[in-house]
């Protein structure tokens, strides 16, 4: 009973690192712009079939290990933040939740069906690095493991690129207060670019990760948007920080209620979870209470 | 006298008089005998009472129920629950459950919408998502409602005519019930302060809108619709099964209530015309790509024509402003 329980700790911290991650972009995105980006679940599908093709693929390019095609994820989800801020978001920022929500829905739907065309609505997962590490009776499996080791070091990655850089303070900055970033000479578009192009790589960050760590198919893409979108009101909206520890929360009540309920329930108990944090601390743990 | 006057002042607003054509020409539809017109109209007006049950949420009170296929799925599962119960073939016809899965899913739509309602923007959207997995999985996993596999209705044991032309009609009178309740929510007194709400909440609320209450209300007189609806499918199909929660359907509604003009009495019956007809060829000309075609047309609605077919129109041409709504 005692090692079960350590257990379902160990199985929820690491899968809920993976998912503090991907919750990442969208905080930042959704706390910057104010749009709740409902395609973000596609996003760390791309992240997860760039991976996949990379990896499966035969010929000089086939094989290629996860951890180096993240050369080409990152950039990859940079390019397609700015492409898409450029050509659609920038149009809706500051516009009503309603018009927001319902491009980024449509969004949601080409991207979703599109991949569904693609690839086929089979479930993948790429066989990198199987095995577990066994430590008193414990089983960690390597590749989450790895997906832990990483989480760890994007999000010091982006802490010290919100901290330390010209970029990540004007984020900040906008994010506070766009007004008066703007008279005091910041490029708010520029910044709010950079914003959503971070928040996307994050988003295909995870998703490298979740295609070892997990498994995914298309239809796995609502999930990761509402699972993202329940961290960020668990975390507070626009926390980097709340978002990590929601990631650990949300991975925590999955991994507890698939060992000591039922893994038929997981998807009910964290729509509960978020019912519950909306109705009792809708601004989140680390949130601020406006108004 | 008075009568008169009445049928007048229909002709100045014809609204009422459009739907009802579309309407009685749906009535004809099956005197054709031709099966698969029938069945295609049934699809259709399905998703169309649907479609007012959305836009009477989203359309008049701005707020985005993207879970809305619960109510649906709750009708559906009334009407299965109660025709199962007990031994033996039933002897009452089927269809006289309909109105009781919209009663559930007024009820039901009441007390999920008295929280949820308070919540703004993206929030009220993704808590409706949630509820709407809720309430899937609990129906996945409900054993003695069939579970994953679902419930057929043997006790209800009537040959397919007998299930078709019932739910045709009980389906045609819910969408011209559905279009006449959102034409006359438009033109009361609730119409003018969801109109206030949608414009702004906080200040709808304090020049004395009651703006939870009629939020409340239209979302639970909205889900009735839907659950009517799933009950009557339920019965249609013999079969009700989690599929009935499926969030994809919501897809469909989306894309009918934007291309007729979300808001609008006539966008649904409109919308969903022209969708069905969309969908027909782009389903034989590729076969694989409608859906994606479909997110392609929302995002061009939502950058391009926010209105709408008849928003559009409404917008563009001064004459049409009192003539479509």
């Amino acid at each position: 009973m005692d090692l079960l329980l350590v257990q379902a700790v160990a199985n929820g911290l690491l899968i809920g690192a993976v998912y503090g991650l991907a919750a990442l972009g969208l905080t930042l995105i959704w706390g910057i712009m104010d749009v709740v980006n409902l395609a973000h679940g596609e996003f760390v599908l791309f992240g997860a079939y760039l991976t996949f093709v990379l990896f499966s693929q035969r010929g000089a390019f086939g094989g290629i290990n996860p951890l180096l095609s993240l050369l080409l994820v990152v950039p990859a989800g940079l390019v397609l933040g700015i492409i898409l801020y450029r050509l659609l978001l920038q149009r809706v920022v500051g516009r009503p939740a309603l018009t927001t929500l319902l491009l980024t829905f449509g969004l949601s739907i080409l991207f979703n069906n599109s991949l569904l065309n693609w690839f086929g609505p089979d479930v993948r997962i790429v066989r990198w690095a199987q095995g577990s590490l066994v430590m008193g009776g414990v089983a960690l499996p390597w590749t989450r493991l790895i997906a832990f080791g990483l989480v760890v070091l994007s999000s010091l990655c982006l802490f010290a690129f919100l901290q330390r850089t010209y970029g990540g303070k004007a984020i900040r900055a906008v994010m506070q207060d766009s007004e008066a970033a703007a008279a005091l000479g910041i490029d708010t578009q520029r910044v709010l670019t950079t914003a959503f192009a971070v928040g996307t790589m994050l988003a295909m960050v995870a998703g490298m990760l979740v295609s070892v760590a997990l498994s995914f198919s298309p239809a796995n893409g609502v999930q990761f948007s509402v699972t993202s979108f329940v961290i960020c009101v668990v975390g507070g909206l626009g926390r980097p920080l709340g978002a990590m520890l929601g990631g650990l929360i949300v991975g925590l009540v999955e991994s507890f209620t698939g060992i000591f309920i039922s893994q038929a329930y997981t998807p009910a108990m964290v729509s509960l979870l978020l019912i519950a944090f909306l109705l009792v601390r809708p601004a989140g743990l680390f949130g601020k209470v406006v108004r | 006298m008075m009568g008169i006057r009445r049928v007048a002042a229909l002709w100045r607003r014809p609204t009422p008089l459009l739907a009802l054509a579309v309407c009685g020409l749906l009535a004809l539809v099956p005197l054709s005998d031709n099966a698969e017109w029938i069945t295609f109209c049934i699809t259709m007006m399905n998703l169309i009472v649907l479609t007012y049950s959305l836009n009477m949420v989203v359309g008049l009170t701005g707020y985005l129920s993207f879970g809305h296929v619960v109510f649906w799925g709750l009708g559906a599962y009334t009407a299965g629950a109660v025709v199962m119960a007990g031994g033996g073939p039933i002897s009452y016809n089927p269809y006289w459950v309909a109105p009781l899965g919209g009663i559930v899913s007024l009820v039901f739509a009441g007390i999920i919408g008295y929280p949820t309602m308070r919540l703004r923007g993206a929030y009220f959207a993704i808590a409706t998502v949630s509820i709407n997995i809720a309430v899937q999985t609990l129906f996945f996993n409900l054993e003695p409602l069939g579970g994953a596999e679902g419930l057929p209705l043997n006790r209800a044991l009537l040959n397919l005519a007998d299930r078709v032309t019932p739910a045709y009609y009980v389906l045609l009178g819910l969408l011209f019930l559905a279009f006449w309740t959102h034409y006359g929510i438009l033109k009361s007194k609730i119409g003018y302060g969801l109109r206030a709400i949608l414009n702004d909440e906080d200040v709808a609320d304090t020049m004395g809108v009651n703006a939870t209450g009629y939020k409340v209300a239209t979302f639970a007189v909205a889900a009735f619709f839907a659950g009517v609806a799933g009950s009557a499918w339920g019965i249609f199909q013999n079969f009700v099964d989690p599929e009935n929660f499926r969030l994809g359907i919501s897809v469909d509604l989306f894309v009918i209530m934007m291309l007729g003009g979300a808001g609008t009495a006539l966008g649904p019956l409109v919308g969903g015309v022209i969708y069905y007809v969309i969908r027909d060829l782009l389903i034989l000309r590729f076969p694989y790509l409608h859906l994606m075609i479909f997110g392609v047309v929302i995002l061009v609605i939502v950058l391009a024509f926010p209105g709408g077919l008849i928003g559009t129109l409404r917008q563009r041409h001064r004459g049409l402003r009192a003539v479509l709504e």
